[in-house]
């Protein structure tokens, strides 16, 4: 069911991974297809669906970004940003 | 929530990582925690009683969690805190910048029902970014006293110490709470936490572009970064020598004219054996080491700037893909950065890393940090061997040493230690110093080293005094002595390497701290810090100094360090994997140094 509905809104919207992100853009979160422990450690710094993050730097393309969530920036590797889903 | 006997009242300080607990803390009691601009410093509860009105009130300034609900070590202890010990007020410490975020940790706590009182910290970063708060509305949509402070400038902290006085004046006793309460639902939270920001948070639409930001450009670039990072320690250092070094030569000078106008006449009529117990124990040994006090404080005040400056978390970002293909992360690094001050501290701070075997991995290659104490050896034999040309090179030398055999460790053991850590770390703005910081950190840093080591290096040198002198009829050192015979037994392992099988007395002592290693080498050679240089010179040639000097870089860490290995690790295995592997990596790496010079010397 979860399943159906993400690819519903992946028809609909653009679906991206924060990693996919370029720098200076700012994108709402949709889902986070994560481990327990890192959604709620993501969540504590204000990471959570619905809402908006922007990319401020990364590292190459492989290297690790930094992240604006309101307020509050962080770093995480691009690895977990490939389980962040978002739209523009 | 439980009621407890009547008890003494008791504060605990309680907030997210990074939100100035601890400075606020060293504010309100006096009391200095370490601090820095990097979440996660305070790993020790630390608590202090102050008078506040006409009570004695105990504060305890707990560890930095996300989430009363969390999994980390900090969450559980905060947590067990909580449920096992008693508090009369909770003093919530948030950043007034991040309130939107940190307000549901506040109502996490606000359920648990106990009398709290919350301080908006940093209020002069918040005032900078154009955000407003409204106190009396927000005190009364959450039915909590709010109270704006910057504790790092000291704003708002008279009236809040009033308004402790006052919340406490009524308190007489102290709860605790139940586990169930710890434990709830956390949406509901969420949403009533929005709704008391919107109504007492005035928020500028955009942020502008910040000076941290502009920094931040340079300082990350892709490409400059990780060259600045080098000059910027490199200039550190300069500045440590620079500074360090005339402030040395003072206290040399004084040390001096205590020897020669105040002791030597004194002693002229003594016994030879309590002169020499005095002249070539206390002044030489004990002396030789406080003439380093000053490099090492200038040292730390620096390396605080460093630590609170929030340039840290920069590092771990920028050698953070570097440092996973050794099985670690960026923060491990910055680990190895602290621990050039002191090991321990950077072995403690390796509880950021939450899973097990990373952190083992970490706490396996922070020793090869060349410490403070290890500098101390390092810099005089430096100096007494090498041209001043070639000093500075070989300094440089043995730093690059120390990181190359801790990356290799770490590339040896990285299967052993396997892990899928993930790398999440909060970034801070950019914080300068105050003055007054600085100077506290220094003070700070120097007391606890000599509070640490003093006796150590008193003790250390004592007993090396004796083993060198006894039977007293005999020269100092000489084959019958008691070090003289402990020589004889240790030269199978140290000659091979070329160290001098008297120094390698220094060396054994060197296990407890590495600060007694060079006022042993004073006591052994009967020569204070002015004559052991020029002394050294005539018994060591190059090669034998620089191989004593990967020794002591490389070998075994020093009893606190060890001794907080074994705390953290909870592991007998682990603590002796890391004792035994550093001893043996010393020699070898020392054996093929040795070796292969004097083959190309021929």
């Amino acid at each position: 069911m979860m399943q159906m509905r993400i690819i519903l809104v992946c028809v609909i919207v653009r679906i991206m991974t924060l990693n996919q992100l370029t720098p200076c853009e700012t994108a709402t979160v949709l889902a986070i297809d994560l481990p327990f422990e890192l959604r709620e450690r993501l969540a504590a710094l204000g990471v959570k669906a619905g809402r908006r993050l922007s990319l401020v730097h990364r590292l190459g393309a492989h290297g690790p970004l930094q992240v604006r969530a309101g307020s509050t920036d962080f770093i995480l590797r691009a690895r977990e940003a490939a389980g962040i889903k978002i739209k523009r | 929530m439980a009621k407890t006997a009547k008890q003494r009242c008791r504060i605990a300080f309680v907030g997210m990582p990074n939100t100035g607990k601890s400075t606020l803390f060293g504010r309100l009691t006096g009391v200095r925690a370490k601090s820095g601009n990097w979440p996660g410093v305070t790993v020790e509860l630390l608590s202090a009683k102050i008078i506040l009105g006409a009570k004695t009130v105990e504060m305890v300034d707990l560890p930095g969690l996300y989430s009363l609900h969390g999994f980390g070590e900090d969450e559980r202890l905060v947590r067990h805190f909580l449920e096992q010990e008693s508090v009369s007020l909770l003093l919530v410490v948030l950043n007034a910048v991040q309130i939107e975020r940190q307000l549901p940790l506040v109502l996490q706590l606000k359920a648990l029902e106990l009398p709290m009182l919350v301080v908006l910290n940093m209020a002069d970063e918040a005032a900078n970014l154009g955000i407003h708060f409204n106190t009396a509305s927000l005190a009364e949509t959450l039915g909590v006293p709010v109270h704006l402070v910057s504790a790092r400038r000291g704003d708002g902290l008279a009236e809040l110490k009033n308004q402790l006085a006052n919340a406490v004046a009524s308190v007489d006793e102290r709860f605790s709470v139940k586990r169930d309460d710890l434990l709830i639902e956390d949406d509901r939270l969420e949403q009533e936490a929005e709704r008391i920001v919107s109504a007492g948070v005035d928020f500028p639409h955009t942020l502008t572009e910040t000076m941290t930001d502009r920094i931040d450009r340079v300082l990350l670039n892709r490409w400059a970064g990780l060259p600045i990072f080098v000059l910027l320690m490199y200039l550190l250092f300069q500045a440590v020598y620079g500074l360090g070094v005339p402030l040395q030569d003072g206290m040399k000078w004084q040390l001096d004219l205590l020897r020669q106008s105040g002791l030597e006449p004194l002693l002229v009529n003594s016994s030879p054996v309590l002169k020499s117990f005095v002249l070539e124990g206390l002044i030489d040994g004990v002396g030789t080491v406080l003439t380093f006090l000053p490099i090492i404080l200038v040292f730390f005040v620096l390396m605080g700037v460093v630590e609170d400056s929030g340039y840290l978390s920069r590092v771990a970002f920028l050698v953070d893909r570097a440092m996973s293909k050794l099985g670690l992360d960026g923060r491990a690094f910055v680990m190895q950065i602290m621990g050039l001050g002191c090991n321990v501290p950077a072995l403690m701070g390796t509880r950021v890393i939450r899973t097990r075997s990373q952190r083992l991995l970490a706490m396996l290659i922070i020793p090869f940090s060349l410490c403070s104490a290890r500098l101390q050896v390092i810099v005089f034999l430096t100096a007494a061997l090498f041209p001043p040309h070639l000093a500075a090179l070989v300094m440089l030398s043995l730093y690059a040493v120390s990181f190359l055999i801790a990356f290799l460790s770490a590339l040896i053991w990285k299967r052993q230690f396997r892990s899928n850590e993930t790398l999440l770390l909060e970034f801070p703005p950019y914080r300068f110093p105050t003055l007054r910081s600085l100077l506290m950190q220094g003070w700070y840093s120097t007391r606890q080293f000599l509070e640490g080591a003093s006796g150590y290096i008193l003790g250390g040198v004592l007993l090396i005094w004796l083993l060198t002198h006894y039977p007293f009829d005999l020269p100092p050192a000489s084959p019958g002595t008691l070090a003289g015979q402990l020589a004889q037994v240790l030269h199978p392992i140290f000659a091979p390497i070329g160290i001098d099988s008297i120094l390698s007395i220094a060396l054994l002592f060197g296990f407890v701290a590495k600060e007694i290693v060079l006022g042993g080498m004073a006591v052994i050679y009967g020569a204070g810090e002015d004559k052991l240089g020029a002394l050294l010179a005539t018994r060591l040639d190059w090669v034998q100094a620089y191989s004593f000097m990967l020794f002591i870089l490389i070998y075994t860490p020093c009893l606190s360090a060890v001794a907080t290995i074994r705390r953290e690790a909870k592991s007998w295995g682990f603590t002796a994997l890391s004792v035994v592997w550093p001893l043996l990596l010393a020699w070898l790496v020392s054996f093929v140094f040795y070796q292969t010079a004097r083959w190309l010397q021929g």
